[in-house]
C-alpha cells in the first residue's frame, strides 16, 4: 500500500489485490518516528490512466473476437492486478508519536511513508479500552475482542439506530446486562415485550440474572393509587398525557389539594369530587373526560394491596437489575401515562437521593415520550441521574438535538439516504463516515461511534446473548403448511 | 545458466492455424538477456509503443514520369477464403543502468464463417543493451531467418523494432506455412533495403505461402511515395470505390528492391486509400483477385480490413499493460523502479522546450 492523496483529514492509499482493506478497517501510515492512525471509509477504484480505454478495448475486441492468449511470462494477471488497483479513501482518526496517542497532524511523505494494517485488538490496546468495567460486545472483523468500558455509558446519552433486523434490541439487551453485572440499576421502557424474558435462557431456564430482572406490566401487576402519584406527576399526566388546558389544569389542581387536604384521594374520591365541584361546565366536561381515561386506563386503582410502590421495586435490585415496564398490548394514551409516571417517579426517586442514578433503555420513544421529555433527556434528567439509550429504527423520530448532543452512537445497517442524513448529523463523526460505512453493514454489524471508542469508530460483529429475546416477528407462515388442495405425494 | 520460466505449450487451433509454433528461441532469448538484469528501473514516463514504419518504414521511392496508373474497379469475388491478419508491437518499458527493457507483442486474427478469433504471442521481454542488443538479434536471425544482415545501428529504439520485426516475421511464416489458400494480411510494404536480414528474408516468406496457394496483401497506413509531390494515396480519391490503382514505373536499386506489385487501394466509400502490395512472381489477375476476395471475405471499415485492424489493436500495448510490465520486471528481477528526474528539466525548466518544461 502506498500513501496517494491528502485532502483535509481524508488520506488516500493505492493498494493493490490481495493487499485489500475492508470499510471501517484501521491502517497505520508511517512516517519516520511517528505514525498516523487512519479508517477506511470507502474503497473505490483506483482511477489508473487508460484503464478505461483499456477496459473498452477488452470489451470491444471480446465481442468482435474470441481467442487465447500465448503468455510465456504471466504478465497479464499483473494487467488485471493494475486494473483491479484500490483506492483507499481514509479519514485520519489519531497519530502516534513516541508511543503516545496525540491529536497531531502532519502530511507524511509519499516516498518513504510505509502503510500497514493495524489490528482492532492493538487499537483497543493503544486507546485503553475497555478500562476496568469490561462489557463484551462481540468481535471486529479481523476476529479482535471489542469490549467497552461501562464507565463511558456512565452519565452518558446514546443512541441504537438501523433498520429493522439488524440487532438493534439485541445490542441493548447486551448493554443492559452488562450495566447490571456492575451492579447498574437499568429501567427498560419496553414497547414490544421484548425484554420480559431477559431472565430465561433460550432453552427456557433461568438464567443468572433471573433474580435481577423485575417485569412492570401496568393494568396487571403493576398499579398504583393516587395517594401514591404526587400533584406534581398527576398534572404531568393530565398536561402532557391527556392535553388537558391550562383552566381546567387549574381546577384540577384545586380539586386534588382539597382531596389531598381531606385524605380522600381515590379515584372514586376524584370522580364524586369532579361531579360536584363549583366551576364553568365545560370545565367539568374536560375534567371528566380525563378521569375517565385515568380510570379506564386500569393502571390506578383505590386497592392498596394491589398498588405498587416503584421504590420498593427499585429496592429489590439494588446491587444491579433490570425494571422492564412492559408497554406491550397498551393503547396509546394508556402508554403515554404509564411512562409519564414512570419517568416523574424516578425523577422523585432521584431527587431525593433515594435511587443513585438508572440507565433507562427507552425503545421507539417517540410513541409515548412527550415533546418537552426531548430537552428534559439532555439537560435536567441526565444531571439528576437518568442516562438513557434510545433505541429507534426510525432515525428522524428522535429530534438532531438529541443526535448532536449524543455520546454514543450505536448504528447498524441503513439503506435509505435520507436515514444516514439524520444520523450523520451527530457531533461526534463526520458525516462522510457515517454514510459511506453505515450503508454496507452486514446484519448484526454495529458501527459505534463516540465515547465508548474514544471518537475512533469501529465495526464490531455483535455477539449472541443465551437469553430468550422475544423480539422476532411472529410470522403468519412460521410452521411448514400444506397449501390447501395440494397433495403431498409420499415419494 | 540461465533461469527459464515455464511457458505453456503451444496451443492448437482449428482450421485456418491447425498449430501455431511458439518462436522457443525468441522466448529464451528474451529470457537470456533479462536474466542479466539488476539495479534499478526508471520507467518510461510516455510509453507510446514505438512504430515499425516510424524507424524502419518504407524507403522513399522515385517514380518515373511519366508516370503509368492503372484503374482497376472491384466487385467482391464471392469465393469463401479464410483472411488472416498479422501485426506486432513493440513498448519500451523502461531505461536500465546498462539499456533498455522493451516488450514485443504480436497478434494473428482470422476470420472464418463470419467469426473473428486471435492468438496473441507475448508480450516478450528484452534486455538491449549496447553489448548485448545486436548479439542477440543477430543470432535470432540466424536461428530463423537463415540469412545473416546487420542489425543496423545500435541505437535501442531501432533494436527494440527489429525484435517485433523478428516476431512479425516468424508468425507471418508460421501462418503462410500452416494455411493454404488463405489471404494473408500484413502490416507494412514489400520493399527489402539491402543489408537488412528481415527483409532478406522477405522472398523466403513469399514463396512459403505461393507454395500452399496464400496471397500476402502488405497494407501501408501511411506511404512515403508521391507523384508531383503528391502522396500516391490521394489519387484514389477521384475514383469510384472500391478500387485498385496499379502503379507502375517506380524505380528501384541496388539498395531498393520492390517484391510486390504496388497498388493503392480504396476499398471503402470512406476517403482513406493505403499502398496495398502483393507479391510480383504472381500473376497481375491473381492479386486482384486476392482483393476481390478479401472484400467478399472480411469486413471493411473506413478502408481497412477488420482482421488487421483487430491485429493492431490485440497487439498495441496499452498504458496499464506498461505498467503491468514494469510490475513483473520489478518483482520478477528484484529491479527498483525509481523515476529519475529529467537532467533536461532540471537545467532549461520553463526555459526548455515544451517537452522539458511540461
Amino acid at each position: 500500500m502506498r500513501l496517494y492523496k491528502k485532502e483535509g483529514d481524508t488520506l488516500k492509499i493505492l493498494s493493490f489485490p490481495g493487499e485489500d482493506a475492508e470499510k471501517g478497517d484501521y491502517l497505520l501510515v508511517e512516517d519516520e518516528d511517528r505514525s498516523l492512525i487512519v479508517q477506511v471509509v470507502d474503497v473505490q477504484f483506483a482511477n489508473v490512466p487508460g484503464v478505461l480505454e483499456e477496459l473498452l478495448r477488452d470489451l470491444a475486441s471480446q465481442e468482435l473476437a474470441e481467442g487465447e492468449d500465448v503468455d510465456p511470462l504471466g504478465v497479464s494477471s499483473h494487467v488485471a492486478c493494475i486494473q483491479d488497483a484500490r483506492l483507499l479513501v481514509c479519514k485520519i482518526r489519531g497519530a502516534i508519536k513516541g508511543g503516545e496517542l496525540t491529536v497531531e497532524r502532519w502530511l507524511p511523505s509519499r516516498f518513504h511513508s510505509r502503510v500497514k494494517r493495524i489490528r482492532l485488538s492493538q487499537l483497543m490496546e493503544l486507546l485503553e479500552i475497555p478500562g476496568d468495567l469490561p462489557i463484551e460486545l462481540g468481535e471486529g472483523k479481523d476476529s479482535s475482542n471489542i469490549s467497552i468500558d461501562a464507565k463511558s455509558l456512565d452519565g452518558r446519552l446514546n443512541i441504537i439506530t438501523g433498520k429493522k433486523g439488524t440487532g438493534k434490541s439485541h445490542l441493548s439487551k447486551l448493554l443492559a446486562l452488562g450495566l447490571v453485572d456492575y451492579g447498574a440499576t437499568v429501567v427498560v421502557l419496553d414497547l414490544n415485550g421484548e425484554y420480559v424474558n431477559l431472565g430465561y435462557t433460550l432453552d427456557g431456564r433461568k438464567n443468572e440474572y433471573h433474580n435481577r430482572i423485575v417485569v412492570l406490566t401496568p393494568a396487571s401487576n403493576f398499579k398504583v393509587t393516587l395517594a401514591q402519584t404526587s400533584l406534581r406527576i398527576i398534572m404531568n399526566i393530565m398536561i402532557y398525557s391527556l392535553g388537558l388546558p391550562g383552566t381546567s389544569a387549574r381546577e384540577f389542581r384545586r380539586i386534588w389539594r382539597h382531596l389531598e387536604a381531606h385524605g380522600a384521594l381515590t379515584l372514586e374520591g376524584l370522580g364524586e369530587a369532579i361531579r360536584v365541584w363549583k366551576c364553568n361546565e365545560l370545565v367539568r366536561d374536560a375534567l371528566y373526560s380525563r378521569y375517565h381515561a385515568l380510570a379506564n386506563s386500569g393502571f390506578f386503582t383505590d386497592r392498596e394491596e394491589e398498588s405498587l410502590d416503584l421504590g420498593d421495586v427499585f429496592r429489590r435490585v439494588e446491587g444491579g437489575g433490570v425494571v422492564v415496564v412492559n408497554l406491550r398490548d397498551l393503547p396509546p394514551l394508556d402508554r403515554r401515562i404509564v411512562v409519564e409516571y414512570v419517568l416523574g417517579k424516578l425523577v422523585d426517586l432521584l431527587s431525593s437521593w433515594k435511587l443513585k442514578a438508572v440507565f433507562l433503555f427507552a425503545e421507539e420513544a417517540h410513541l409515548y415520550f412527550r415533546e418537552t421529555y426531548w430537552d428534559d433527556v439532555v439537560t435536567r434528567m441526565r444531571h439528576l441521574g437518568i442516562f438513557t439509550t434510545f433505541i429507534t429504527n426510525q432515525p428522524d423520530s428522535l429530534s438532531e438535538n438529541i443526535y448532536r448532543q449524543a455520546d454514543n452512537i450505536f448504528l447498524f445497517n441503513f439503506t435509505n439516504q435520507r436515514d444516514l442524513d439524520m444520523v450523520s448529523r451527530a457531533a461526534r463523526v463526520d458525516a462522510e463516515t457515517v454514510k459511506l460505512i453505515a450503508n454496507e453493514l452486514p446484519p448484526h454489524y454495529c458501527l459505534i461511534l463516540g465515547c465508548v471508542v474514544r471518537d475512533f469508530p469501529i465495526v464490531a460483529k455483535i455477539r449472541s446473548l443465551d437469553v430468550q429475546t422475544m423480539g422476532r416477528t411472529r410470522l403468519f407462515f412460521e410452521d411448514a403448511l400444506t397449501p390447501r388442495g395440494v397433495r403431498v405425494r409420499a415419494s | 545458466m540461465t533461469a527459464q520460466l515455464k511457458y505453456a505449450p503451444t496451443p492448437t487451433y482449428s482450421f485456418p492455424l491447425p498449430t501455431l509454433i511458439l518462436p522457443e528461441k525468441l522466448v529464451e532469448l528474451s529470457l537470456e538477456s533479462m536474466s542479466g538484469v539488476a539495479g534499478c528501473l526508471q520507467p518510461s514516463t510516455d510509453p507510446i509503443e514505438t512504430l515499425l514504419s516510424e524507424v524502419d518504414g518504407e524507403p522513399p521511392l522515385p517514380i518515373r514520369e511519366p508516370p503509368s496508373i492503372r484503374y482497376i474497379p472491384l466487385e467482391p469475388l464471392e469465393e469463401e477464403t479464410a483472411v488472416i491478419g498479422v501485426d506486432t508491437s513493440s513498448v519500451k518499458v523502461g531505461e536500465t543502468d546498462m539499456g533498455v527493457i522493451c516488450a514485443v507483442r504480436g497478434a494473428v486474427v482470422w476470420r472464418t464463417d463470419g467469426k473473428y478469433r486471435y492468438l496473441r504471442v507475448g508480450p516478450l521481454l528484452f534486455h538491449i543493451t549496447d553489448e548485448d542488443g545486436p548479439r542477440l538479434l543477430r543470432r535470432l536471425q540466424r536461428r530463423y531467418l537463415g540469412v545473416s544482415g546487420g542489425a543496423g545501428a545500435p541505437y535501442p529504439t531501432l533494436l527494440q523494432v527489429r525484435f517485433a520485426g523478428m516476431l512479425d516475421h516468424l508468425l507471418q511464416m508460421n501462418v503462410s506455412q500452416q494455411t493454404s489458400n488463405s489471404i494473408i494480411l500484413r502490416d507494412g510494404s514489400l520493399t527489402v533495403r539491402s543489408g537488412d536480414a528481415l527483409g532478406n528474408a522477405l522472398p523466403q516468406l513469399l514463396r512459403a505461402a505461393r507454395d500452399r496457394g496464400n496471397v500476402i496483401l502488405a497494407f501501408t497506413k501511411v506511404t512515403r511515395l508521391r507523384l508531383l509531390g503528391r502522396s500516391i494515396t490521394s489519387l484514389a480519391a477521384e475514383h469510384k470505390p472500391p478500387c485498385l490503382l496499379e502503379i507502375q514505373g517506380l524505380s528501384t536499386s541496388k539498395q531498393i528492391k520492390l517484391l510486390g506489385r504496388v497498388y493503392v487501394a480504396r476499398l471503402g466509400w470512406e476517403p482513406y486509400s493505403f499502398r496495398l502490395d502483393v507479391d510480383r512472381e504472381l500473376p497481375s489477375e491473381a492479386c486482384i483477385d486476392a482483393v476481390r476476395r478479401l472484400l467478399h471475405n472480411d469486413l471493411i471499415f473506413q478502408g481497412y480490413p477488420e482482421v488487421l485492424r483487430l491485429a493492431h489493436v490485440l497487439s498495441t500495448f496499452t498504458a496499464i499493460e506498461v505498467l503491468a510490465i514494469q510490475r513483473y520486471v520489478s518483482g520478477r528481477y528484484g529491479l527498483k523502479v525509481a523515476p529519475q528526474p529529467s537532467i533536461r528539466r532540471m537545467l532549461f525548466g520553463p526555459y526548455g522546450t515544451s517537452r522539458e518544461a511540461s
